[in-house]
């Protein structure tokens, strides 16, 4: 039986030799073999928010590196941050001196919004993000402050790589050129596309890598580090100020070490799994679509398949005498079910599971060769 | 063939980089600047009722699982994408155990299927993302500290240094400094302890270490009360908060001081190399983050090159530093993310390779770094 805060009494053995309680294995029905989430293939089915409950095709889910595009976590407790309105107060000491007009407008209330967490306090305003006029989306985004020197460095080992491959192609056509065993086009006229180009005084076609291998400049060394700054020694520290790691990292790409720095963190998205059974490629669970709904297309749980043991009472075990253990098994199916009561030695050595795995491994792989082939 | 290559790049998937350091890990997409996620590399244990960290293994087995709770953790909570037929660039050290490395690539061939691994290190990604062709990686991580010299794109085997200076060192030593300030043993959490080093900790100035150490010094640095959740505020002394880092640069006649591994790396290293080794620092990894530290690092270099043993064997005067690409934590993790978009995984060692030998490729291994005849 298993408990919710308990410790699990009685375990299963699972084919793949895990001893699991009952509530954390399935049973597949194709390969009739109880299967546990270790033995199982675990696949992501479909995004959503957690907040909003809307559900994100995966396509637009990578474009948007995962993260809700409405909803917001506190970047200082990680609590979710609720929208919230205000009416713009007409301020005329500002207004009047501006312009004329502003009076007109000022009759209609307008109404602004800011972030704000209830759990900690924290609001979009002190940070001095600006108040908003519309309540979803428009917030302003922090980059990385890292990302145009990344992006050099990506195009130049692109065209690194590109040359590389270029290289080899060419090493290679010219072994077997002297082989004399196959002639392109290219060896008949003796001519490669690349000299071609040349003699003809038309760009090199890859004049786009061979100028970003030209234009890169490596990261240059300075004698100077920066300093500690002097006033270290002296200042106060106020310890709100200053984010803790988790809150620094809660941001990979810009890690603020000051409070004033903290910005709000788009939500993160979640994801439906389903589970398949490695042995045979059927699912043995598949989530319903909608993201509100906590129910399943397909759910082979052991729980409907095998039955069911609970301990009901047992007698502490001494050495000579019987004990008696009262047991309740529960039939979960319809159907006519057979029990056998098995001396230890009697348990079969199961040996199926490990070399399940590789098998399954070696059947993808033949997949892979037939595809290839 | 150009038609063939554009519809290999759209059907090859974004791969992953997983840099499992062993207090924090960073996991994203190649091609990105920044890691998706930096997380504690620990997953929550049902069995156990804790987290449990996923370098704590007695054996090959619990190991094995400590990857798989971790690895579903990241992919299916962080990053979102399915594991399998995707690419893997894993980032590490070259000081990683064979066993680590080995269970790694088990779980992630036969348990998450995953299409192909490239296997890393991190000193050579590091210079990746600078691309000088030499550069001094000094990367001080949770454990240890490890100085590694790259000249051009091949490290120096024998010129590698680690020394237990890493975080953990800081967190011993304040720890205990923070018994002193309190006059009591506080036995604080090791997460607590990280919070007040990162909140409160830095490094100063060679001058005012040396003060320290001949016991006259000069005005501290504010003491900061530190609220504790449940306790009383503890006391963190400006001595505790300067002093904390201070077993870093602790010398004694073993020499295993940072600045003396720095300098040690760079004598073990070809003649004609370390005069650009030494203009081509780059310190890095999450300890590198504490405020002056990088410039102390620098003083202390200047200053010990000219002192016996060094001041005979090098001639070299002048250090430079170079400004890091990326955040400290994730630099190694950033070159992992060019290299493996760069080539668009092409050096990645395939699942059916992998199944035929089931073996990596290790530089201490004879059977790869024998010259074959
Ligand atoms: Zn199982
Ligand atoms: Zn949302
Ligand atoms: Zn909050
Ligand atoms: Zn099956």
């Amino acid at each position: 039986m298993a408990y919710l805060i308990q410790e699990d009494y009685v375990k299963y053995v699972c084919s793949c030799g895990q001893l699991k309680p009952i509530t954390s294995l399935y049973f597949c029905r194709h390969c009739l073999k109880i299967r546990c989430g270790f033995c199982i293939c675990h696949e992501v089915d479909s995004h959503y928010c957690a907040n909003c409950l809307e559900n994100m095709p995966s396509s637009e889910a990578r474009l948007k590196k995962n993260r809700c595009s409405s909803c917001f976590d506190c970047p200082s407790c990680f609590h979710t941050l609720s929208t919230r309105a205000m009416i713009a107060q007409a301020r005329p000491s500002a207004q009047d001196g501006a312009s004329g007009d502003t009076k007109v407008e000022n009759k209609q209330p307008k109404k602004t919004y800011y972030l704000s967490c209830f759990n900690c306090r924290w609001t979009s305003r002190d940070v001095g993000i600006p108040d908003q006029p519309v309540a979803s989306g428009g917030w302003p985004e922090r980059t990385n402050p890292f990302a145009n020197r990344f992006n050099q460095l990506l195009d130049y080992y692109k065209a690194v790589a590109q040359l590389e491959k270029q290289e080899k192609l060419e090493r290679e056509r010219k072994k077997f050129a002297i082989r004399g065993k196959y002639i392109t086009l290219t060896d008949k006229t003796g001519l490669t596309g690349a000299m071609a180009r040349n003699i003809a005084g038309l760009p090199p076609s890859e004049s786009g890598s061979s100028a970003t291998l030209a234009n890169f400049t490596p990261s240059q060394a300075s004698a100077e580090v920066e300093e500690l700054p002097e006033d270290f020694y002296t200042k106060e520290v106020d310890l709100k100020q200053i984010t803790s790691l988790s809150q620094r990292l809660a941001a990979p790409a810009r890690q603020p070490a000051r409070g004033s720095r903290l910005w709000p963190l788009p939500k993160r998205l979640s994801v439906k799994r389903s589970q398949r059974c490695r042995a045979c490629d059927h699912n043995l669970t598949k989530p319903e679509y909608n993201p509100g709904s906590i129910k399943f297309k397909i759910e082979l749980l052991a729980y409907y398949h095998v039955p069911e043991v609970k301990i009901i009472s047992f007698e502490s075990v001494k050495p000579g005498t019987r004990s008696e253990l009262l047991l309740k098994v529960t039939n979960p199916t319809g159907h006519e079910m057979r029990l056998r009561l098995l001396q230890p030695s009697d348990v079969p050595v199961e040996e199926e599971q490990p070399k399940s795995i590789e098998k399954s491994l070696e059947k993808s792989l033949t997949l892979e060769k037939v595809c290839n082939n | 063939m150009a038609l063939y290559e554009g519809i290999a790049l759209i059907q090859e998937k974004q791969a992953v980089v997983l840099d499992l350091g062993t207090d924090y890990t960073k996991f994203g997409f190649t091609g990105e600047a920044a890691p998706r996620c930096i997380i504690r590399s620990e997953f929550w244990c049902p069995s156990e009722r804790r987290y449990k960290r996923v370098h704590d293994y007695k054996t090959a087995e619990e190991l094995y699982d400590n990857f798989v709770h971790m690895l579903h953790l990241l992919y299916f909570r962080h990053v979102l994408v399915n594991p399998k037929e995707r690419k893997v660039v894993v980032v590490e050290s070259l000081l990683t155990p064979t066993l680590f490395r080995e269970t790694l690539a088990k779980v992630l061939f036969t348990h998450y299927e995953v299409s192909g691994v490239m296997w890393a290190d991190s000193p050579r990604l590091c210079a990746l993302i600078l691309g000088t062709p030499e550069a001094l990686i000094v990367s001080i991580g949770a454990r240890e500290a490890e100085v590694t010299a790259v000249v051009h794109a091949s490290v120096v085997l024998h010129a590698i240094q680690a020394q237990p200076l890493g975080a953990h060192a800081i967190h011993q030593e304040l720890s205990k400094l923070l018994d002193e300030d309190n006059k009591t043993e506080l036995k604080l959490p090791e997460q607590i302890i990280e919070d007040i080093k990162v909140k409160t900790c830095f490094v100063g100035n060679r001058e005012r270490a040396v003060q320290w150490a001949t016991g006259n010094p000069l005005m501290p640095a504010k003491s900061v009360q530190y609220p504790l959740s449940g306790r009383a505020a503890i006391t963190v002394s400006g001595r505790t908060r300067e002093l904390a880092a201070e077993p870093l640069f602790a010398r004694d006649n073993e020499l295993a001081s940072l600045p003396d591994i720095i300098l040690q790396c760079i004598i073990q290293c070809p003649i004609d190399s370390r005069r650009a080794l030494a203009q081509n620092i780059f310190v890095t990894g999450g300890t590198a983050t504490i405020p002056g530290l990088k410039a102390r690092l620098a003083h202390e270099l200047r200053y010990l090159v000219t002192q016996p043993p060094y001041c005979d064997r090098l001639s070299i005067r002048e250090f430079r530093f170079h400004k890091s690409g990326a955040h400290d934590n994730s630099a190694a993790w950033a070159g992992g993310a060019l290299a493996g978009a760069a080539d668009g995984g092409a050096r990645a060692l395939a699942r059916d390779v992998y199944a035929r030998t089931a073996r990596l490729r290790d530089w201490p291994c004879l059977l790869d770094n024998t010259r074959r005849h």
